[in-house]
């Protein structure tokens, strides 16, 4: 069986600027992996090549063996750094949306994560403060049994409770046969939760490893090593 | 999945555009009621007040029926741009659909609208002619049109043909716009600035195409083949083929543009 993600000398060009440059990786089914780097490092540019939004200048990146298309499209949960849905639906409507499209979206499991923060499906979405909007668009994502979550700062911007909720939905909801992919570099938050690490600066990969080999090797934990190796 | 992306744009349009259909409705009998009325001793022609009045529903109509065609295009042009190449677009583009259903169930969406918009025009303007007074029951008849269109010398498959005519250059006039979008998607940073150019660029280029195309029919026998009958006017001149080849070649530009437009979203995505 093909590794989950695969990424051979992945290279991604905006005009003349690198964004990512000759990126090899690859990714097993069944872990948390956190993928940290300063600002501008290349994180987003990775996960828009994961989801097909953007395509490689050079190289290839493979899902389940299969370049990016319609099969990958439903076995991965996108969660963009932005607002990406339509702010005049009703969450109502967003569930209805999702489970019009994506035959992995589990209606039941999306209104109790909605239940538990105590919101009705007739609200609207432009209604909502920013946080709780972040926090619809958490549980559509997580609502799909996928095989690859990517989550692309998904605690950015919000306060910490709400990353306390979010950290607990992303692991309430997490099946060990799908691997979940996070963005950010507010590691403190989200150290406890990881298995693996992906260092990216510059658009290139520093490292790849287990959270435990980190701790061990450097006698460190994750977000000292990042500050050491990423210091100004 | 074109079924319920159909659904589905058709709701995201609908509330932009139906409000707007339903204002014209109603626009058009108050401003055509008020008109029939106007000079009558409820509203007296001597008055200052009711002919600057009638001068502004007259004014009113004739701005809502331009309106109402122009925001067809916008909101249609509008939701293209939110759910295409800015930030819905994640969404959109991460759909397990192909991408060619979504251009084909976005075009006829459009395309629906915008008949439905021209039909909504058509039965206005016959209904506000009626109300103030411009034609009356009996002038209009099945027969009367008939004799009409035989004085013109326009026959049924050139009405047939001139109707598919209007559908597809619906269709191509919005497909190349959604060609520039998608061509203009890959400015990083400045997508709107690169539809826009490349709007400049297409209709040049099509500017050329078309003349060329058109000449080119002009050089064949088909003009020997007309027979001109002095007693009819310009309309009789017009055969049903050359509607035809109007309907052919558009449908060509549209395809080509089709294919421009799917392969930009669906190979350079870029966003």
């Amino acid at each position: 069986m093909p590794a989950l993600i695969e990424c051979h000398s992945l290279t991604k060009k905006y005009g003349s600027r690198l964004a990512l440059n000759n990126v090899n990786l690859s990714i097993e089914r069944g872990r948390i992996v956190g993928l940290l780097g300063p600002n501008a490092s290349g994180k987003t540019t990775l996960i828009k090549l994961i989801n097909g939004l953007i395509q490689p200048s050079q190289g290839e990146i493979l899902i389940n063996g299969q370049e990016p298309g319609i099969e990958s499209k439903l076995n991965i949960s996108y969660l963009p750094d932005a607002c990406f849905l339509p702010e005049w639906m009703k969450v109502r409507e967003l569930f209805n949306y999702y489970s019009d499209f994506y035959s992995n979206f589990n209606l039941r499991k999306a209104y109790d994560m909605l239940e538990r923060l105590n919101l009705n499906d007739s609200m609207k979405l432009k209604s909502m403060s920013k946080g709780t909007k972040e926090k619809i668009q958490l549980i559509l994502t997580m609502s799909r049994e996928a095989d690859l979550y990517c989550l692309d700062e998904p605690i950015g911007g919000v306060d910490p409770a709400s990353r306390d909720y979010i950290l607990d939905t992303i692991i309430g909801n997490y099946n060990e046969n799908s691997t979940i992919l996070i963005s950010t570099h507010l590691i403190t938050d989200i150290e406890k939760i990881l298995d693996e690490v992906v260092f990216i600066n510059n658009g290139c990969m520093y490292l790849h490893k287990s959270v435990d080999d980190i701790r061990m090797e450097h006698n460190n934990s994750v977000d000292g090593f990042f500050r050491e190796v990423f210091r100004c | 999945m074109l079924g319920k992306l159909l659904k589905h744009e058709f709701k995201a349009t609908g509330r932009l555009l139906l409000p707007i259909y339903i204002a014209f409705i109603i626009i058009t009998p108050i401003t055509a009621v008020y008109l029939r009325l106007n000079g009558t001793s409820l509203f007296p022609e001597d008055s200052m007040f009711f002919n600057v009045l009638s001068g502004l529903c007259m004014a009113l109509y004739i701005i809502a029926n331009i309106a109402m065609v122009t925001a067809s295009y916008i909101v249609i042009l509008y939701m293209f741009y939110k759910t295409m190449v800015s930030k819905e677009a994640y969404l959109t583009h991460t759909l397990p659909v192909k991408t060619s259903s979504l251009l084909i169930s976005k075009t006829l969406v459009a395309a629906i609208w915008s008949i439905i918009a021209l039909v909504l025009m058509f039965v206005s303007i016959l209904s506000f002619t009626r109300i103030i007074g411009v034609w009356h029951k009996g002038d209009i008849t099945l027969e009367k049109i008939q004799i009409v269109l035989n004085q013109l010398g326009i026959t049924p498959l050139f009405i047939i043909l001139f109707i598919l005519l209007i559908v597809v250059g619906l269709i191509s006039s919005y497909t190349t716009y959604f060609t520039c979008f998608a061509v203009g998607q890959r400015f990083t940073g400045h997508p709107i600035a690169g539809a826009i150019l490349s709007y400049m660029v297409l209709s040049f280029i099509m500017q050329i195409i078309s003349t060329l195309a058109i000449t080119a029919f002009s050089f064949t026998d088909f003009y020997d083949k007309l027979e001109l009958d002095d007693s009819s006017i310009m309309y009789s001149n017009v055969p049903s083929l050359y509607l035809g080849f109007l309907i052919a070649f558009s449908s060509f530009l549209t395809i080509i543009l089709f294919l421009i437009s799917n392969h930009m979203f669906k190979k350079k995505l870029n966003i």
